[in-house]
């Protein structure tokens, strides 16, 4: 350290309005900092956040001629980037800067006053010990590639990859099924303006496929991602679809003869079937038929047939079909994996399974729908309309046993189903709720509109339905028993169908895609976004932005706001067309390594090469994440990390100790 | 197999499952071995009363397996079962009442070192029983009964609401098992002794659903349940269903005689179903 550089270091202390002080007692914190070596200046400020709290810093860097600065407040994640920009405003080095955590870490967790006071003084102390020995570095600029990844062709994907291609950029949508449209593709109606879900769905899944800057990928799944924000490589599964996409019209013809006509349909949630060569429903997008492998005869049971191909004219049928990977760079990635419906089999106590009328929601959305299984007629599975008909809320939700959240749609959706029921049957319907939850706009006012429609509203969670036959009546029907908690009264309702409303849970997968990208997830399985208010779209991995369900439960409107606003950070960040790289990377002194390669085996991101006419390892800045394997992996202690120097590292630790 | 074996209060005196448990176990080279000295469980009321005391009489007997140098302990009473489950769970949840219930033990010449499993007998002949290989009861069709405390509140061993141990078991000794939906519907347990009224409808409502359901015959693994759903139908003008133990129809399939399994004790009366040829 060269004597014009001599440390003279500037502490604030923040409030945090009523955050930290008075717990911490702030101007305590001050006073004692301000003796210690170095310490220019100790002041205490109610927000240093603020544009008053920057300017002090400003200011004192610029009259008082500091060269480090060190704030206590909240969590570097919330504010760091903040005051480096503040210190760097006023001509110093931005990594001249350490902040002090006494706010998640001092004044929120710990309950006596004294000895939070004292606590915080330690954590400031070790930023002064530490700022001490802080570096300038230096950040790198990259160029950004122009494009976009979509994974998930659910409304939410659709939006989001719609969004960034009408600004201009290339978008690759990845979705897994054969065809795009997700969840909203089963239902009928969509609440609470009762709109035809394929009224409004079915154009945007043509627009989608039409769109000249969106390529799709559906029947494939994302392999590999490598790389970081800006340039992104991206390795594409292509799972056989064994039809030739360029040659297949669409016709349909094989659909028709495949012989196979027995395979549960998945699409239909198991309530009818279809054949092995099949679109999932016939407004499929692409409208290119994928052939199952495993109930095809040719391909999953080694028998003769082909019929398919015999009648396709366009010679599009292909056995021979291989995965195939595609890689490709993308600027940004747009995460849009959604939910699936929580399987109701372990609640016994509402027999789904054991009783052939107890339905789940999305069953009984495709009973509804007029592609469905019965082109739209509510009816039982002998034919019959249903004349009572329960609906069960909250299945699988807000129940400590099951999923504690609320899945936000069941309420909407159950009474969505209550007003069809009245409207196509006539049938009289029973909700039986914990509570309504109806906050969107026009919500509350379909609730009162489904009650003036004569649907019956009883408060309490069901304890059992079951087919004992306790009364004349109840033979045949399906008893309902549950206490009204508002009559305080046990109610007993024997019905001819029964809608479980269950819950919503993380697709199936969505493990492995958070694994793949990096993108943790919460205990309940959704993507973490980087701040629940502030940062609701964008994840902790910089360029990896969260779209729809998958961040947690979402009706159709917020999917599509929170879609459209992935796609905006997206477009942002690819406009601008550099992204800056962090300085905090790894770095070899040539000096001290042995060319030993330990570092090349443990790094994760493959940033490290072997430079052979040195017989040295070389870190890659434009890779480097900065993680430190490779200072721990380091025999020789050649390599280390910027900003997390043994010097710093141990400095901070000798300000806490002594 | 030697197993250490807890009768529980009404073991003795209800219709044949003494009877029908011991030439069961006889048939199968079980050997029972009574803990010497049991006392009464608690049943469900005591852990309402007091915890300490409740526990110390079912730890008691865990002290006694140990000197037996027994591992498990095995009941066949649903109420026993239960309340010794919560006992040991209690126990080994909670520091400050072993210790209390340490010192009881003490003052009795006893230590607890470590709890036994507890399991039902219904567990040991799943276990025991072969497999049928005869057609004889083939078409005697039985509504497996399993009453409220098998599976809850721990469902360790089967499902809660919807267990199915027992259909499996008496399907796999030879029996045409038919599914119902009252399997764990309250009989009103003791407090059909009390208010006899509301509990005789309960115990009905059983009956007939399980009659419903194309069932002749009853089966039971505990003894307040055979006791209530039996003595129910007598008053009753619904169906007649021999209410039976598990162990009265393992004995059948095993090939032992009626009256060795005390089936000659039901109240309604099982020789129409079960002397067919």
């Amino acid at each position: 350290m060269t004597t014009q550089n001599k440390p003279r270091i500037g502490v604030y202390i923040c409030h945090c309005g009523m955050n930290i002080a008075p717990k911490v007692d702030v101007e305590e914190v001050a006073r004692s900092i301000q003796t210690l070596d170095h310490v220019t200046v100790a002041r205490d400020y109610k927000f240093m956040c603020s544009n008053p709290g920057q300017d002090m810093i400003i200011n004192d860097i610029k009259e008082l001629g500091l060269n480090r600065v060190v704030v206590a407040s909240c969590s570097p994640r919330m504010h760091e980037k903040t005051f480096r920009n503040a210190v760097k405003t006023a001509g110093l080095n931005p990594y001249y800067f350490q902040m002090a955590n006494i706010r998640e870490q001092v004044s929120w967790v710990t309950k006596d006053s004294q000895e939070a006071t004292e606590k915080a003084k330690s954590l400031v102390a070790a930023a002064v010990g530490r700022v001490f020995f802080h570096q300038p570095l230096e950040t790198r600029e990259v160029s950004v590639t122009k494009s976009v990844l979509v994974i998930g062709g659910g409304i939410a994907g659709m939006q989001a990859a719609l969004t960034s291609a009408n600004a201009g950029y290339e978008v690759y949508l990845v979705e897994r099924e054969p065809s795009i449209g997700g969840h909203m593709a089963k239902f009928d109606k969509t609440f609470p303006t009762l709109d035809c879900a394929a009224c409004i769905m079915t154009p945007k899944m043509v627009d989608v496929l039409q769109h000249p800057g969106i390529t799709l990928y559906t029947w494939s799944e994302v392999h590999k991602v490598e790389g970081f924000i800006g340039n992104f490589e991206v390795t594409i599964k292509k799972n056989p679809r064994y039809v030739d996409e360029k040659k297949c019209t669409g016709c349909g013809t094989c659909m028709q003869k495949c012989p196979t006509k027995k395979v549960v349909s998945e699409f239909n949630e198991g309530l009818s079937f279809r054949t092995a060569i099949y679109t999932p429903f016939p407004q499929a997008v692409p409208n290119v038929p994928v052939i199952d492998a495993d109930h095809c005869r040719v391909l999953g049971q080694n028998k003769k047939c082909g019929v398919c191909v015999k009648f396709c004219e366009t010679k599009a049928i292909d056995f021979e079909q291989k995965p195939e990977f595609v890689t490709l760079t993308v600027g940004a990635i747009i995460t849009a994996t959604g939910f699936q419906a929580v399987n109701p089999s372990g609640m016994e106590q509402y027999g789904y399974g054991r009783f052939p009328e107890v339905y789940t929601s999305l069953e009984f959305e495709r009973l509804n729908n007029a592609t469905g299984p019965t082109s739209g007629k509510v009816v039982m599975k002998n034919g019959k309309v249903p004349e009572r008909v329960a609906i069960v809320h909250c299945v699988g939700s807000r129940d400590t046993r099951h999923k504690k959240y609320c899945s936000r749609v069941c309420c909407m959706y159950s009474m969505k189903f209550a007003h069809l029921l009245r409207e196509k049957t006539g049938a009289e319907v029973w909700e039986f709720y914990i509570d309504i939850r109806s906050p969107g706009k026009l919500y509350e006012e379909f609730y009162n509109r489904v009650q003036e429609e004569g649907v019956r509203f009883i408060r309490g969670r069901v304890a059992e339905i079951t087919d004992i036959v306790d009364d004349a009546t109840d033979e045949g029907r399906l008893t309902v028993i549950a206490e009204s908690t508002l009559t305080r009264r046990t109610v007993r309702v024997p019905v001819d169908m029964v809608v479980l409303s269950v819950g919503l849970e993380p697709a199936r997968g969505s493990e492995d895609i958070g694994r793949l990208l990096g993108v943790s997830r919460d205990g309940d399985g959704w993507f973490n976004e980087l701040h629940a208010k502030l940062a609701p779209v964008a994840t902790p991995i910089s360029g990896i932005f969260l779209a729809g369900c998958c961040q947690g439960p979402k009706d159709i409107p917020d999917t599509v706001a929170q879609s459209m606003g992935a796609a905006g950070e997206a477009i942002a960040l690819l406009a601008k067309g550099i992204v800056t790289t962090q300085a905090e990377i790894s770095r070899i002194d040539p000096d001290l390594c042995s060319g030993c390669k330990s570092c090349i085996e443990s790094c994760s991101y493959s940033a490290i090469r072997f430079d052979e006419a040195r017989k040295v390892a070389v870190v890659n800045e434009a890779l480097c994440m900065g993680c430190g394997s490779c200072a721990a992996a380091c025999p020789s202690s050649a390599a280390g990390v910027k900003h997390f120097t043994d010097q710093q590292v141990m400095g901070e630790i000798e300000s806490i100790l002594l | 197999m030697k197993i250490c074996f807890y009768p529980g209060c009404s073991f003795a005196t209800s219709a044949g499952y003494k009877e029908s448990t011991e030439a069961v176990c006889r048939k199968l080279n079980i050997e029972l071995n009574e803990i010497p000295d049991w006392n009464c469980c608690g049943a469900t009321v005591m852990f309402g009363e007091n915890k300490l005391r409740a526990t110390a009489l079912a730890a008691r007997h865990f002290a006694l397996v140990q000197t037996m140098g027994f591992e498990d302990l095995v009941t066949g009473c649903n109420a026993c079962y239960a309340t010794l489950r919560k006992a040991a769970r209690l126990l080994t949840e909670d520091q400050e009442l072993f210790q209390k219930t340490q010192e009881v033990l003490q003052n009795l010449g006893l230590k607890l070192d470590r709890i036994p499993k507890i399991r039902h007998l219904l567990e040991v002949l799943m276990e025991a029983m072969p497999d049928s290989t005869s057609d004889r009861y083939k078409t005697l069709s039985v509504g497996a009964y399993y009453g409220c405390q098998l599976t809850r509140p721990d469902q360790d061993l089967d499902k809660g609401d919807y267990p199915e141990i027992l259909e499996h078991f008496l399907d796999r000794i030879g029996f045409s098992v038919k599914e119902h939906s009252a399997r764990t519907q309250c009989c009103g347990a003791s407090h059909a002794v009390i208010y006899k009224n509301e509990c005789q409808g309960l115990s009905q409502r059983i009956i007939r659903e399980i009659a419903n359901k194309g069932a002749e015959v009853i089966a039971t693994i505990c003894p307040l349940c055979q006791f209530n759903l039996d003595q129910a139908q007598i008053q009753d003008n619904g169906p007649r269903l021999p209410v039976t133990y598990f162990t009265q129809l393992a004995g059948l399939a095993l090939g032992l005689a009626p009256a060795e399994l005390g089936l000659n004790k039901l109240l309604v009366s099982a020789d129409k179903v079960l002397t067919r040829p």
